[in-house]
């Protein structure tokens, strides 16, 4: 992936790299990995007296609670960093088990073909069939609240769009030479798996990584929308919403800035991917 | 012909049989299904009762046979809550959703499609640039967050349209337009990548050379060749509604299939949401089916892969 070595590789690599949208991903993780220590409330300490507090640029906001404070006078500003980190920590987590297990069904199948594709594909369209948000929402209700049973549920959701994708790339990756010379030098099947089909099916998994990551914070966020996610008082950017939409008349900003948090970390992940597609992709490289 | 027919109908059926399956396990893989179908303070007696009158006490194998076979005479079981067959509670608010769907639908193909071709028209114009950046913030924002930015603009600030629940076209617009915004994007990419593809082709370039004004190549001939995968997406994004509509009925109030799913799940009436899954489930793998079939109709060469 990166040509050429140590620093010189790297500004090589990173070359034509989005600006604005990699800023905002690097705030976004840099909340996520410091915020939770660095801000100045407990995001879920009630402060009754201080509820309601509208932004800094509306009368009546504080210099102490920039972006104003919630029903229960916590803090906004504070609430939407630590949420950062569960977005991510969740989004992450969901993409690489969902993709990991995507990419095992895609080899397996792809590689192997016969009943044993046909069956997999057609637990992949099964799955793919099923109304998402739906069977999420059921599965949630049925295995309860909570970071993990998130995480599980979306990496459940998410493997069959992984499993389509890779396994066109191994059916296109199986018919080529240097498979067939590897076959007949010896190589084992899970020797040609490991070091020549891994490799190459590498960069798909990147991009559709990058692509995923966006989707399945949506995801999360209206689970959690949903009552179905993280439970309260958590500061889940999608929860937030969901509790700010009662006081939309008189306290819009509960609502309306976590939704904020959740569209600008998506459009960072969706041209990062774009940008890592074109850069990634050699039908793409050769034409540049 | 028949034989791609026969074959695509086959696929169907079985990948229709793994969702049955599924959705009976749905209720199981937290181990006893009576646990999650009654209240947790129920007596051990309660629960006796219960797993007899639920058939719940006969091997899973029976239990399944069981269903199987009432799906095959129409009956998708009984809600708990309810107390009336499944089927009937699922087609009683089924007419709500294909309201809200179809002006979805239509408001962002209309809206997606003009600006697909617009984009396509001119690639690297404004409208183009326009049409990108709004099919990628489509794209990027939350469903529900979309509705609540909608109800905050119009219904609380504006005070031109109202906040929620049915009652008129009035009541449709909004919930309509927060359904529609997702597809309105991938109609808008759709479109531009599909006439894109198609001006580039030798006889758009021939129709040029021989003269006609730019509104007949692009409407008469370049339109109608790129519109085979944008009837796919209408199709598939009509049933997808029908699935996504959870969200935008949850924040809208609107009294559908959406609303009544998650409303199940909050009240444990498990009979309900495994009925609600399979038929949309039917109707997505069917209408896909039914495009598949129409493609190979017009495209002989796909039926001989």
């Amino acid at each position: 992936m990166f040509e050429g070595r140590g620093m010189g590789g790297l500004k090589e690599a990173l070359k034509g790299i989005p600006l604005i949208p990699a800023t905002i991903l690097v705030m976004v993780v840099a909340a996520g990995l410091l915020g939770p220590s660095v801000v100045p409330y407990d995001p879920v300490e009630t402060n009754l007296p201080d509820s309601f507090l509208p932004p800094i640029w509306k009368e009546g906001g504080r210099m102490t609670h920039p972006l104003g404070t919630d029903q229960f006078g916590r803090d906004v500003l504070s609430r939407l960093v630590v949420g950062a980190r569960i977005s991510l920590l969740v989004g992450c987590m969901a993409v690489f088990f969902s993709g990991f297990f995507g990419t095992v069904v895609a080899i397996t199948s792809g590689y192997l073909g016969g009943s044993v594709d046909a069956f997999l594909m057609r637990m992949t369209d099964a799955m793919l069939s099923m109304p998402y948000l739906l069977i999420g929402v059921a599965l949630a209700g049925i295995m309860g609240p909570g970071l993990i049973n998130l995480v599980i549920v979306l990496a459940v959701l998410g493997w069959a769009s992984y499993a389509r994708v890779i396994r066109s790339e191994v059916l296109r990756l199986k018919t080529q030479e240097f498979i067939a010379l590897a076959r007949i030098a010896g190589c084992s099947t899970v020797r040609i798996l490991w070091k020549h089909i891994f490799p190459n099916i590498a960069n798909t998994m990147i991009v559709l990584g990058t692509l995923q990551l966006g989707i399945t914070i949506i995801l999360a966020a209206s689970l959690s929308f949903l009552g179905m996610g993280v439970p309260p008082p958590t500061p889940e950017w999608g929860l937030m919403v969901a509790e700010g939409r009662e006081y939309l008349s008189t306290a819009w900003w509960l609502a309306t800035l976590p939704g904020t948090c959740i569209l600008l970390t998506c459009l960072a992940a969706n041209l990062l991917g774009d940008w890592l597609r074109l850069r990634l992709d050699p039908k793409y490289r050769q034409r540049a | 012909m028949q034989r791609y027919i026969l074959k695509r109908l086959a696929q169907t059926l079985v990948t229709i049989w793994i969702v049955t399956v599924v959705v009976f396990m749905l209720t199981r893989i937290t181990g006893d299904p009576v646990d999650l179908l009654l209240n947790p303070m129920a007596s051990e007696e309660d629960r006796a009762v219960a797993r007899k009158a639920w058939g719940l006490d006969r091997p899973a194998y029976i239990q399944y046979w069981r269903y199987i076979s009432g799906l095959m005479r129409g009956d998708f079981g009984t809600s708990i809550y309810w107390g009336e067959p499944n089927l009937k509670i699922f087609l009683e608010r089924f007419g709500a959703t294909v309201q809200l769907a179809t002006f979805a639908l239509l408001v962002s193909a209309i809206t997606g499609i003009t600006i697909g071709v617009l984009s396509a028209r001119a690639p690297g114009g404004k409208i183009d640039t326009f049409g990108r950046a709004w099919a990628l913030a489509g794209q990027s924002m939350p469903t529900f967050w979309v509705g609540i930015m909608l109800i905050l603009i119009f219904a609380v600030t504006l005070r031109i349209l109202p906040t929620s629940g049915t009652g008129g076209f009035r009541h449709l617009i909004l919930p309509g337009f927060t359904l529609g915004w997702y597809s309105m994007a991938a109609f808008t990419r759709l479109t531009r990548s599909s006439m894109l593809n198609v001006l580039d082709s030798e006889y758009i370039k021939m129709c040029r050379i021989k003269g006609l004004p730019e509104r007949m190549v692009i409407w008469k001939h370049a339109a109608k060749n790129a519109s085979l995968p944008i009837l796919t997406l209408l199709g598939v994004q009509f049933v997808q509604f029908l699935s996504g509509s959870l969200v935008t009925e949850t924040v809208f109030a609107w009294p559908g299939v959406g609303r009544l799913a998650v409303w199940s799940v909050y009240n444990r009436d498990y009979p309900v949401v495994q009925t609600i899954v399979l038929i949309v489930s039917s109707g997505y793998l069917f209408v896909n089916l039914f495009i598949d079939i129409l493609y190979a109709y017009i495209d002989p060469r796909i039926r001989y892969e």
